[in-house]
């Protein structure tokens, strides 16, 4: 029982971790392109705001086939050896929250935005600086995006599987785990590590509606 | 009048996305004093304002500030005027954080000593509450930080869009003692209302009368 | 605004993969050979491999073995896309057909057991004790008059491709027919499934005896014959640059050591071993019955 509790706690750390860095590269572009997108409002970025919207709903099963594809030994990223890797599920599950980031940053930001940006830009700030200022006004609604994200990348199962391998002690993760003892036969610790997953993603949930209940009363 | 010290609308047409053009042939110049555009609620006056405080670029004509048209001019120069300019809404935005921090902002941003927070803050009344979350004003203390933190940084044009509404008359009274002392001082100061504003007259420069769209009447005084 | 924002998109995701592969290579960059394992999940579930891994690394501590568990035919497609350096698989037809296209060579037979055919306790077919070609046509009859169901995983697995294999020897095909279920999921969840609807399904043995507990309403009526010798070979990939350190862990396997390791494993647990050695039968018989197999 010893060994299972610190192998529970190993995968668990590691998954925090796996999808801590999706999180953190979804993030590096997720939120530039979302300040581009709200502030240019043109056909284009309404059809990328509809595509992302669209995108949010991917099966991730298809993303980690594509993705796959890509890092196979045969495919176009074969030779980067990313194949079966913490980093090669980070990456899939980044892209995998991207649309989940874009589409809540831009809908939550566009309101704020126009407030925000109008006052910084007519104070002297440079498009830089008023960009600066929009993340600062709109932090509360930028770490629910986040969270939400991070939740996501916690719970999925396809990309984690398929381009991480399931390798005990290197990439497996709690959603592979509860597969594989699903396999396995061992329902109850499937169970249990159901519970593990469904507590980190409850804190996560409920940390969102405090900062959502906190942002409304702003 | 010098040319290099005014801010000048030549034949403006502006439209939101495909609406119809909601100003119309616009040509109006703006220079030390008070300028006052006076009409009803949607004549246009908001859409006047940011259009002459450069935030939004007008479909048709030309917006000259010291003698540049700014939308044909190189980023840079165009930053360097924009500085010169603000533009404070009916229901200004402040930032989170405290008054202080919402004065000190056009400073922070220009990289100027922040030594004179304390004194504009004084000035208009806002000097005890520096400290106070900006949450728990209420809209007149909000209207005064916003104009305290629009002349800290001594702006040359400043316009400012209904500066009177949803203040007591108290309020009122003082904003309207602010505006003309600093007209005195060679700022230009464009207020857009639908309201009787009395400045006092050697202050006002100029009245323009604006419906639906297209300015109707100018009255000059100076 | 856009050139300028596209420039820092562009230098945070350079800089943020920069950072994270930098990261990555430390984490890694012990010197130790990294021996990819592609193998059947029938196979993994049941602890084996990582018993025989753990073993193999005490003597080998620089090689380290990763197993990614997945289904047989999917294994030997990884295998071509070169993903692999080595596969533990139980399919001799397709193992055959990917052999000839050169994709995996040098194949040891390294354990064997037996598939089950697994039913109801009434056994509403009539199957127990039969040879396993005559169950099947028991149980396609009982399916046509409505008396019995069938499970198949329907996932090219090692598993579905005996099964139908046997389908093939009696002359028949159920696809498509009312009771003839396919799952296209793993042993374990096809097993439940036949619990459920108290369905006759073909199953490994080793998966079967994991599970029993959980499987009331089935029992093994069908476990004799040739044709459900399952044979677990492993194979080098031509693809692989570790061909050496992988020609190692298959000799281990194979050795003394290794085998009696499998011998020994599931006896604790289950009364009974989950494989059987290769020397407890004859090795020409095994390549005798795996050409038989792969046969078809």
């Amino acid at each position: 029982m010893e060994g299972l509790y610190q192998e529970v706690l190993a995968i668990t750390l590691r998954t925090l971790w796996i999808s801590g860095t999706a999180t953190i590269l979804a993030i590096s572009w997720s939120i530039p392109l979302s300040l581009i997108l709200i502030s240019s409002k043109n056909r284009i970025s309404i059809f990328i705001q509809d595509f992302f919207n669209a995108l949010i709903s991917l099966p991730t099963v298809v993303l980690g086939l594509a993705l796959y594809l890509i890092l196979s030994k045969s495919g176009p990223l074969g030779f980067l050896g990313l194949l079966y890797t913490p980093l090669a599920i980070s990456i899939g599950q980044s892209i995998l929250i991207t649309p989940i980031l874009v589409s809540m940053i831009t809908s939550s930001f566009q309101k704020l935005r126009d407030e925000v940006w109008e006052t910084a830009i007519t104070l002297g700030a440079s498009e830089f600086q008023a960009s600066i200022a929009l993340l600062r006004e709109g932090t509360l609604l930028l770490i629910r995006a986040i969270l939400a994200g991070f939740n996501r990348a916690v719970g999925e199962l396809g990309v984690a599987l398929i381009v991480g391998g399931n390798i005990k002690g290197f990439t497996r993760v709690l959603t592979t785990t509860i597969a594989l003892e699903l396999t396995k036969g061992n329902f109850e610790l499937a169970i249990y590590l159901g519970i593990v997953l469904l507590t980190l993603s409850t804190i996560v949930t409920v940390a969102i509606r405090s900062l959502g209940l906190r942002g409304a009363y702003r | 009048m010098l040319i290099d010290k005014m801010i000048t609308l030549e034949n403006v047409w502006f439209s939101y996305e495909d609406e119809h053009y909601v100003l119309r042939n616009i040509s109006l110049s703006v220079c030390e004093g008070v300028t006052v555009i006076k009409g009803p609620n949607g004549s246009g006056k908001t859409t006047l304002l940011k259009i002459a405080s450069l935030l939004l670029k007008p479909k048709k004509g030309h917006v000259i500030v010291e003698g540049t048209s700014f939308w044909s001019a190189s980023r840079s120069v165009r930053e360097k005027l924009r500085r010169k300019v603000v533009y404070v809404h009916e229901k200004p935005y402040l930032f989170k954080g405290t008054v202080y921090d919402n004065i000190a902002y056009p400073l922070k941003i220009r990289g100027y000593d922040l030594s004179r927070v304390v004194d504009v803050a004084k000035e208009f009344g806002v000097g005890k509450i520096l400290n106070t979350n900006v949450n728990e004003l209420s809209a007149g203390m909000r209207q005064l930080v916003a104009l305290a933190r629009t002349f800290v940084f001594k702006p040359k044009y400043v316009f400012l869009d209904e500066p009177l509404a949803n203040l007591d008359d108290e309020n009122k009274s003082r904003i309207i003692r602010i505006i003309e002392k600093y007209a005195r001082k060679g700022i230009a100061i464009v207020v857009a209302t639908h309201m009787n504003i009395n400045f006092r007259k050697e202050i006002v420069s100029k009245i323009a009368f604006m419906n639906n769209g297209v300015i109707v009447k100018v009255s000059k005084y100076k | 605004m856009s050139s300028k924002a596209l420039i820092i998109i562009v230098l945070a995701i350079v800089l943020s993969v920069a950072l994270l592969s930098l990261a990555y290579m430390l984490f890694t960059s012990e010197k130790q050979v990294v021996l990819r394992v592609l193998t059947t999940t029938s196979l993994y579930a049941t602890g084996l491999l990582d018993r025989l891994a753990e073993e193999f690394s005490r003597e080998h501590p620089n090689i380290v073995v990763q197993f990614i568990a997945v289904g047989s035919g999917e294994a030997l497609r990884k295998a071509e896309l070169g993903d692999a350096d080595l596969v533990l698989v139980h399919a001799p037809s397709l193992e055959r057909k990917y052999l000839e296209k050169g994709v995996i060579y040098c194949g040891k037979i390294f354990a064997y057991n037996y598939f089950v055919i697994v039913g109801p306790r009434n056994d509403p077919a009539n199957i127990a004790g039969l040879d396993p070609i005559e169950a099947m046509k028991k149980i396609y009859e009982a399916g046509e008059r409505g008396y019995a169901k069938f499970v198949s995983r329907g996932d090219n697995s090692g598993t579905h491709v005996r099964e139908r294999m046997l389908w093939k020897k009696a002359g028949l095909n159920p696809k498509g027919k009312p009771w003839y279920i396919e799952t296209g999921s793993g042993m374990s969840q096809t097993l439940m499934v036949a619990n459920e609807y108290s369905a006759y399904t073909l199953s490994d043995i080793g998966t079967y005896l994991k599970f029993s507990s959980k499987l009331t309403e089935l029992k093994v009526l069908v476990d004799k014959g040739d044709i459900l010798v399952n044979m677990y070979s492993a194979y080098l990939v031509r693809e692989s640059k570790n061909e050496k350190y992988a020609k190692m862990f298959i000799d281990f396997i194979v050795s003394d050591k290794g085998q009696e390791i499998i011998g020994c494993y599931g006896r604790e647990e289950f009364g009974r071993p989950l494989f059987y050695p290769v020397k407890t039968a004859s090795i020409e018989e095994l390549k005798r019955m795996w050409n038989e197999l792969a046969e078809e």
